[in-house]
């Protein structure tokens, strides 16, 4: 049984619309008939093949949150009916029309200058709006060189990736704008000369190759998702970063569907994109407990341990050591480290953190370093297992306290005694000097 | 602003507010302007819609009456003036091309011979315009 509806993805840009024009001639021409637009998905029905006139326009007045005519658009739409075309469907600004081949029906738009200040106005507000992302990009940079922190920008293959995306999706945006320009140029000379618009010539192994690069763009976007879940090592929330996206863009595409008013379609995409963002911003968070570094309870663990890094309440001190001394050693611009004194239950400094932030390219470095030099004396490597307890990628116990390796972070801990307090600013030299690697 | 970006009409304008001179809908009034024009002004209903939102906006004409989608429109005063403005701009132009023009000694073409040669009526219609004129 021949089937009576079909369905095709065609994505069309708004200065491609004759193309669209062509290929839905060429379907009526096939038996099919188009009955529904619904974004880029156009349903056809079965009929028999005959020839028809179709006119794609766009209707500035119409909002993107139409899936349906509304307001000014039904006016437009009877006006056009009164001409003699018949209404086929609308979604966002584009409304199609048809008529019978041949007939002596006038054209929907006949100021055709009118019609290229609508496509371009169109075109510049479409592109204005896309590389948002660009946007924050650039005042990122910008803030990173604001602060100073510009050797933080190339240190880590991580930044190095983001670099990579940042000069991509600039690209692609100036490509966009380059041929929006190009179509506009090619629009005026041809109106002037020809006054018509230009054709836009889209065969079906155009259209192909077209759905094939949003395909490869879709794999894309699911590599860089990827690559960010092994960067992060949380595979968990990235399925449900990744989940909520996929159900919310099925969510979309069944509103779409039903034809909601303008107004729904407003309330549901604005709420989407705050729950999105809470999604994104807030799920994580669920998570954090599942994170929180639990200190060992073996026998070897120090007074004032187990301890957590939120639990305690520790309060923030200030640096005891100068950048300019940072920066004589060899992590210098590649580290960021707090202080950090601990509160115990009972109301006791028991507890000091030193808290690096190392950046990727140096952390072998550091962690040689550390292995070779600082945790040559007496101690004890905690078995793989343990050290995933606590998150980290490897931990150390020693006479003078705990270390913990996190993909980017070390975090050393000891307990704060008089004589830790003594030998303190010691070992804070020692840490940060370039002496105890020459030795 | 709008009202000094148009100072001067252009000629699918000027026929859509001539043919309001009496109430029309959207479908007479492609109709009204096709005739009056003799066949060489035709508005598409796109373009149609767009130019009576604007005269609406600037108070050139005003909605008559509504039947369901279907409305009708009327000039206003101010549209009216504006008529006249470019009537008598159109006037001038018109006198100082036909003083050039016989200057030249070439005869002036008619209405009729100019919707023949822009090549958009038929026999039939030319002959209804002739006769109209």
């Amino acid at each position: 049984m021949k089937r009576r509806f079909r369905r095709q993805l065609n994505r069309f840009e708004v200065h491609e619309l004759d193309g669209m024009r062509q290929h839905l001639e060429e379907m009526a021409k096939k038996g099919w008939f188009l009955v529904e637009l619904t974004g880029a998905v156009e349903t056809f029905e079965r009929g028999e093949p005959k020839p028809l006139r179709y006119a794609v326009e766009l209707f500035d007045r119409a909002t993107d949150y139409d899936s349906r005519p509304e307001g000014e658009a039904q006016d437009y739409i009877a006006l056009c009916q009164q001409a003699g075309w018949h209404f086929c469907g609308s979604y966002g600004k584009v409304h199609v029309f048809s008529s019978e081949q041949g007939s002596d029906i006038l054209p929907i738009e006949t100021d055709l200058y009118q019609k290229y200040r609508t496509i371009r106005k169109e075109l510049l507000r479409s592109w204005a709006s896309n590389p948002l992302s660009f946007m924050v990009y650039f005042l990122g940079i910008t803030v990173f060189l604001a602060v100073g922190a510009f050797p933080y920008l190339l240190a880590s293959a991580l930044s190095l990736f983001v670099m990579g995306l940042t000069l991509l999706s600039v690209a692609v945006c100036l490509v966009r704008l380059f041929r929006i320009v190009i179509w506009c140029r090619k629009a005026k000379r041809t109106l002037a000369l020809q006054n018509k618009l230009p054709q836009t010539q889209l065969s079906s192994r155009m259209r192909l190759r077209r759905k094939i690069c949003d395909l490869l763009t879709l794999a894309a976007i699911f590599v860089v998702c990827g690559a960010f879940w092994y960067w992060e090592k949380s595979f968990w929330r990235f399925m449900l970063a990744a989940g909520v996206g996929v159900a919310f863009a099925l969510f979309q595409f069944w509103v779409a569907g039903k034809k909601l008013s303008r107004d729904s379609n407003q309330m549901i995409a604005w709420g989407g994109m705050v729950l999105l963002f809470l999604a994104v911003f807030l799920i994580p968070r669920l998570f954090e407990k599942e994170e929180r570094i639990f200190l060992p309870t073996s026998q070897a663990q120090p007074t004032g341990f187990p301890i957590t890094l939120e639990d305690t309440g520790e309060t923030l001190l200030p640096y005891r050591w100068s950048r300019a001394e940072e920066e004589k050693t060899f992590l210098a611009g590649y580290t960021d480290y707090q202080d950090v004194a601990s509160e115990s239950p009972e109301g006791n400094r028991s507890l000091q953190l030193l808290y690096y932030s190392v950046y990727q390219s140096r952390y072998p470095a550091l962690l040689e370093w550390y292995t070779t030099y600082r945790l040559r004396g007496e101690h004890s490597r905690f078995e793989t297992l343990d050290a995933q307890a606590y998150g980290a990628e490897f931990a150390y116990y020693f006479d003078n306290g705990l270390l913990l390796g996190y993909p980017q972070q070390v975090v050393w801990f000891w307990p704060m005694t008089e004589e830790s307090e003594r030998l303190q600013p010691e070992f804070l030299r020692e840490t940060f000097s370039l002496a105890g690697r020459e030795e | 602003m709008a009202r000094e970006a148009f100072q001067t009409l252009s000629e699918p304008m000027y026929y859509v507010l001539l043919s309001l001179t009496e109430e029309r809908y959207g479908a007479q009034i492609m109709e009204q302007v096709k005739a009056l024009s003799h066949g060489r002004i035709a508005v598409g209903p796109g373009t149609l819609y767009m130019m009576l939102s604007r005269f609406l906006e600037w108070g050139f004409i005003t909605e008559t009456a509504v039947f369901g989608r279907r409305k009708s429109y009327l000039i206003t005063k101010a549209g009216e003036d504006m008529l006249r403005e470019e009537y008598r701009r159109l006037q001038q132009l018109l006198e100082d091309g036909k003083m050039v023009l016989q200057q030249l000694g070439q005869g002036l073409p008619t209405p009729t011979e100019i919707g023949e040669r822009s090549g958009m009526l038929n026999e039939k219609e030319i002959s209804a315009a002739a006769q109209s004129v």
